[in-house]
C-alpha cells in the first residue's frame, strides 16, 4: 500500500564531510530538504561553538538589514521578493556583503540625517516669516499709553524710575494647544504691562520630524520694562516657544521677510536635491536587499549546523549525525558526491545503526495533507506505528454528515469548498493574510469530501433545508388506510390526529428504497420513528468503527513481531467487545427483521433484554426475541467476563515466562545496543514497549531487570479503559443522534419560523413577493449563520472528538515525533 | 416502492454497485497514490453501503405507523396513489 499506511523507514546516517567541503556540503543538503541533524554539541554551549564567529557575523547582517527594511518602508516602498533560486554564499562573499551593506547603511543615516537638520531649519525659517508676516494689528505708531490704558485702564503709568516709554516687542511662535496657557500666566505675570496678540497662521507648516502639516499660533507681545521682559522670556522659554527678533520698523522686517524667505527657497532646492539622492540610495537597497537577506539567511542556518556537528580526531573533517528516509540516501549520497568532488576528497555518508526511536515521515500531497494535519494534530505516530489517516480521509466526513445531514445545507457546504478549490492556484488567494480565512482555506479538501457525504445522508434522511422529497412513491398509502376503516370526512372533522396502522393490509407497502420515508416528515409523531432509527443507527456505525480500530491493532502486532499480543490482547479485545456490544447490535438487526407490525403490541424490547442479560435476570413480561436466547446472552456474558483476566494477566505472564526461559543468546541479541525502543522486532524486554511512555528504563539492556510489577500495573491500566472505555465509547456514539436531531430540528424550526412566514403570505398580488425578499435574506442569513457555521463547527469538533478518543484509543499511541528535515524553505 | 419485503430491491442493488466497484479498482491509475485511493474507495462504499442499509432495514418491519393531521389526511387520499 502507498506509503501513507505507516511511515516510511528512516535511518539514522553519518555524515564525515571534509572541512574545506563542509560548508558547501551542509548547503546542498538543505537546498535538498532531506534530513534532520542531530546535536551532536549538545552539551557545549552556544557561545563555545566552533562556528560562533560566524553566526554572530551573520546576526549582525542581519540587524542591519533590518535597520535598512525598515528605512525603505518609511519611504512608502516595497521590498521585491526575491526571484531565482540563490544558494548560500561562499564564507569569503560575506566580506564583501558585509562591507556593502555598512556602507549603504552609512549613506542612508547620513543621508537622512542632513534631510531632518534641513527641514528643521526651514520650519525656523518658515515660522520667523509667519510671526513677521502676520500683521498683529497693534496700534504701533499710537501713543503707547493710549493703547496701554485701552488695555489696563486700571493701571496709570506710574511715573518715576518706572517711567520707561520705550516698548519692547518679543515675538515668537508657540504650539496652539500651549497658546491660552501661555497667554493666562503672561497675564498673571506681568499684568498690564504687556500686549500680547496671538494669531494662528494661515498656512500649515510642516513638522519636521513627524512630517505632520500642524499650525502654530503666533504672537507678539509688547512690554516696557526690563524686568517685565526678562520675566518675559524665562516664561517663553519654559514653554518652549520659539523666539524672534523683531524690529519695530515696518521696513525692517520687509527687508527681513524678503531675506527668509530667499533662503528658505534655497533651502528647499537643497532639500530637494537630498530628497532625490536619498531616493537614489533607497532604490539601491531595494534592489540589492532582497537577495542578501536571503542568502544570509541561508548562510546562518548552515552555520547553526555546521555547530552541531563534531569534529573528527585528525580535525580533517566533520562528522554529522542525522535522520533522513531509507529510501532518499541514494539521494544523498549523489549529492554529497558532487559538492565536495572540488575538495578532492570527497564526503561520505552511511547508514548506522540507531538506538533512539526514528522520528515518523509520512509523505503527503495537498489532498492528503489536512487529514494527517487533524490525526497529527492528536498526537504524531510512533515510528512505524499504522497511521489512522487514510481511513480518516473517509470515516471523518462521513461522521460529520451523519451527524449534519442535509441536502440544501451539504450542497451550500461543497460549493463553498468548490470554488476554494478551483481558485486555489489563484496568488491573490494564495497571499491573504486573514488568519479565519487561511483556516477554511486550508481545510478545502476537508469541506469538500464534508460536504458531498453530507449531501448523500441528506437524501438519506430524506431532508432538504428541513423539507422532504418523493423521489420515489411513497412505502405508505394514507388511501388505502382511509377506505379499510372507514375515514369518511366527517369522520376526519371530529379527529385532527389518527394514527396510520401498518397491520392493515394495504396501508404499509414497503420500505423506501432510498432513505426515510418522506410521510415521516409530515407526521406529527415523527420523532418516535426518528429517535429509534438514529439511535440504533449510531450504535451500529460505533461498533462498527471500534472493531475497525481494534483490528487495526492487529496491523501494528504483527508488524512489531509482538504474536503474544495478538492472542493475549487483541482476541480477548475482540471478544469482549462483539460478544457484548456486537450482541447488541445483532439484537437490533434481528429484530428489525423477525418482528412485524402483526406482533407489535408484544414486541420485545432490547434495552430490557440487554440489561437483563447483564443481571442474569429475566423478566416475564418480556419476551424472547429468538429461541434460548437467555443461554446464548449467559454465555456470552460469562465469555466476555472470562476474558478480562486474560486481558489483564496473560501479557505480563508471558513476558516473565519468556524472561525466565533458557534461551538466552537469541533473546539477547536484539538488546545488544542500549535501551530504548527499537524499530524492529522483538521488544521483549520493552515488550509492553508501544504502551509504556517511559520506555527508557528498561534496565540498561540488561533483560534480568524485568520489573513484574510495572508490567502489571501497565496491563491493568490498558485492560481497564479497555473495558470501560467500551461501554462508555459505545455510548458516545449516541452524540452522531443528538447532533443529527439538533441539526434537524434547528433547520425545521427556521423554516417554519421564517420562510413558512412568508409563503403563507396573503394571496394578493405582489404581497407575498415583497414580502419574501426580506424574509429570504433573513432565512438565509440565518442558515449560513446558524446552520452552517455554527452547526459545522460543532459537528466538526464531535466528529473529531470522536475518532481521537473512541477510534484512535483502539490502537493507536500517537506519541513520536515527526521529522523536521533541514530546509531552507521558509516557514511562515 | 410496492415490494413487499426486502428481498428484491436489496438483490438488485447489492449485484449492481458491487460489481460496479469491482470494475473501478481495476481501473485506478497506477500512481505512488494507488493505495491510498483504494483505501478511500473501499471505506467510501462500505460507508454509504452501511448507511443505506440500516436506513432500509428500520423502515421493513414497522411497528407504529405515522400519526397524521387531518388535513394531511384530506390531501394525502386524493393526492398520493
Amino acid at each position: 500500500m502507498g506509503s501513507m499506511f505507516r511511515g516510511e523507514e528512516v535511518a539514522l546516517v553519518q555524515f564525515f564531510l571534509p572541512t574545506p567541503a563542509a560548508y558547501t556540503c551542509v548547503s546542498q543538503l538543505g537546498e535538498l530538504g532531506l534530513t534532520e541533524f542531530r546535536d551532536l554539541n549538545a552539551s557545549v554551549s552556544a557561545f563555545q561553538r566552533r562556528f560562533v564567529g560566524d553566526v554572530r557575523r551573520c546576526e549582525e547582517l542581519e540587524k542591519t538589514f533590518t535597520f535598512l527594511q525598515e528605512e525603505v518602508r518609511r519611504a512608502g516602498l516595497v521590498l521585491p521578493p526575491p526571484e531565482g533560486r540563490l544558494l548560500a554564499p561562499p564564507p569569503r562573499d560575506l566580506l564583501r556583503i558585509q562591507e556593502e551593506t555598512d556602507r549603504l547603511a552609512q549613506e542612508l543615516r547620513d543621508v537622512r540625517g542632513n534631510q531632518q537638520s534641513l527641514r528643521a531649519q526651514l520650519h525656523q525659517l518658515q515660522l520667523h516669516s509667519a510671526v513677521l508676516g502676520q500683521g498683529h494689528h497693534l496700534p504701533l505708531a499710537a501713543a503707547p499709553t493710549d493703547g496701554l490704558l485701552e488695555r489696563s485702564p486700571l493701571l496709570q503709568p506710574p511715573g518715576g524710575p518706572h517711567r520707561d516709554l520705550r516698548v519692547n516687542f518679543v515675538a515668537g511662535a508657540v504650539k496652539p494647544t500651549k497658546a491660552a496657557a501661555l497667554e493666562r500666566l503672561l497675564w498673571r505675570a506681568c499684568r498690564g504691562f504687556l500686549i500680547a496678540s496671538f494669531r494662528e497662521t494661515e498656512q500649515q507648516l510642516e513638522d519636521p520630524v513627524t512630517g505632520e502639516p500642524a499650525t502654530w499660533m503666533t504672537f507678539l507681545i509688547s512690554y516696557w520694562g526690563e524686568q517685565i521682559g526678562q520675566k518675559i522670556r524665562k516664561i517663553t522659554d519654559c514653554f518652549h516657544c520659539h523666539v524672534f527678533p523683531f524690529v519695530e520698523q515696518e521696513e525692517g522686517r520687509l527687508g527681513t521677510l524678503q531675506q527668509l524667505q530667499q533662503q528658505s527657497l534655497e533651502l528647499q532646492e537643497v532639500l530637494g536635491e537630498t530628497e532625490r539622492f536619498l531616493s537614489q540610495v533607497l532604490g539601491r537597497v531595494q534592489q540589492l536587499l532582497p537577495p542578501w537577506q536571503v542568502q544570509i539567511r541561508k548562510m546562518k542556518a548552515v552555520y547553526l549546523v555546521l555547530n552541531q556537528c563534531s569534529v573528527s580526531a585528525t580535525h580533517k573533517c566533520l562528522i554529522a549525525e542525522g535522520w533522513c528516509a531509507s529510501s532518499d540516501l541514494p539521494t544523498l549520497q549523489q549529492v554529497l558526491q558532487g559538492s565536495s568532488s572540488e575538495a578532492g576528497v570527497s564526503a561520505v555518508v552511511h547508514r548506522i545503526p540507531c538506538r533512539d526511536m526514528p522520528p515518523t515521515l509520512i509523505r503527503t500531497n495537498r489532498f492528503t495533507a489536512s487529514f494527517q494535519g487533524i490525526v497529527d494534530a492528536y498526537g504524531v505516530g510512533r515510528y512505524q506505528e499504522v497511521n489512522p489517516a487514510p481511513y480518516t480521509i473517509i470515516t471523518f466526513p462521513f461522521l460529520f454528515a451523519v451527524m449534519f445531514g442535509d441536502v440544501g445545507h451539504g450542497l451550500l457546504m461543497f460549493l463553498f469548498a468548490l470554488a476554494m478549490v478551483l481558485a486555489e492556484n489563484r496568488p491573490a488567494v494564495k497571499a491573504a493574510q486573514n488568519e479565519i480565512w487561511r483556516t477554511f482555506f486550508s481545510g478545502r479538501y476537508l469541506l469538500l469530501l464534508m460536504g458531498l457525504f453530507s449531501v448523500y445522508t441528506g437524501f438519506i434522511y430524506n431532508e432538504c433545508f428541513s423539507r422532504a422529497t418523493t423521489i420515489f412513491p411513497s412505502g405508505w398509502s394514507v388511501a388505502a388506510m382511509a377506505t379499510q376503516s372507514g375515514w369518511s370526512d366527517a369522520f376526519l372533522a371530529e379527529h385532527p390526529l389518527l394514527t396510520l396502522d401498518p397491520a392493515v393490509s394495504g396501508v404499509f407497502l414497503g420500505p423506501y428504497p432510498f432513505g426515510i420515508d418522506p410521510v415521516w416528515s409530515l407526521a406529527v409523531n415523527h420523532l418516535s420513528f426518528l429517535n429509534s432509527f438514529k439511535m440504533k443507527m449510531s450504535i451500529i456505525l460505533g461498533v462498527t468503527h471500534m472493531t475497525f480500530g481494534v483490528v487495526l491493532g492487529v496491523f501494528n502486532h504483527v508488524h512489531f513481531g509482538q504474536w503474544h499480543r495478538l492472542f493475549l490482547e487483541t482476541l480477548p479485545e475482540l471478544i469482549f467487545l462483539l460478544g457484548l456490544f456486537g450482541y447488541l447490535v445483532f439484537l437490533v438487526i434481528y429484530k428489525w427483521l423477525s418482528v412485524s407490525a402483526a406482533g407489535a403490541a408484544a414486541a420485545p424490547s432490547i434495552l430490557i433484554h440487554f440489561i437483563n442479560m447483564f443481571l442474569f435476570s429475566r423478566s416475564p413480561t418480556n419476551q424472547p426475541l429468538f429461541p434460548r436466547q437467555e443461554v446464548v446472552q449467559s454465555t456470552l456474558v460469562v465469555l466476555a467476563l472470562a476474558t478480562v483476566p486474560v486481558l489483564l494477566l496473560g501479557t505480563p505472564l508471558f513476558l516473565r515466562w519468556q524472561h525466565r526461559r533458557p534461551l538466552r543468546p537469541t533473546g539477547r541479541q536484539p538488546e545488544e545496543d542500549k535501551s530504548g525502543i527499537l524499530d524492529d522486532s522483538d521488544a521483549s524486554v520493552a515488550g509492553w514497549g508501544p504502551d509504556e511512555e517511559k520506555a527508557g528504563c528498561p534496565g540498561n539492556g540488561e533483560e534480568a531487570e524485568f520489573v513484574l510489577s510495572e508490567v502489571l500495573m501497565h496491563q491493568a491500566i490498558h485492560t481497564i479503559e479497555f473495558c470501560l472505555g467500551c461501554i462508555s465509547n459505545t455510548a458516545s456514539y449516541l452524540r452522531l443522534w443528538a447532533l443529527s436531531l439538533a441539526h434537524a430540528q434547528l433547520s425545521e424550526v427556521l423554516w417554519a419560523m421564517v420562510m413558512r412566514v412568508g409563503l403563507r403570505m396573503g394571496r394578493e398580488l405582489g404581497v407575498a413577493a415583497v414580502v419574501l425578499v426580506p424574509i429570504f435574506a433573513a432565512f438565509a442569513g440565518l442558515t449560513v449563520a446558524i446552520l452552517l457555521v455554527m452547526e459545522g463547527l460543532s459537528a466538526f469538533l464531535h466528529a473529531l472528538r470522536l475518532h481521537w478518543v473512541e477510534f484512535q484509543n483502539k490502537f493507536y499511541l500517537g506519541s513520536g515525533y515527526k521529522l523536521s528535515p533541514f530546509t531552507f524553505a521558509e516557514e511562515d | 416502492m410496492a415490494y413487499n419485503g426486502l428481498t428484491v430491491p436489496l438483490i438488485v442493488t447489492n449485484v449492481f454497485s458491487g460489481s460496479v466497484r469491482f470494475c473501478v479498482l481495476w481501473f485506478i491509475p497506477k500512481g505512488p497514490n494507488r493505495g491510498v485511493t483504494i483505501t478511500m474507495l473501499v471505506t467510501c462504499s462500505v460507508c454509504c453501503y452501511l448507511f443505506r442499509l440500516i436506513a432500509i432495514l428500520a423502515q421493513l418491519n414497522p411497528l407504529f405507523g405515522p400519526q397524521l393531521k387531518n388535513e394531511t389526511i384530506w390531501y394525502l387520499k386524493y393526492h398520493w396513489p
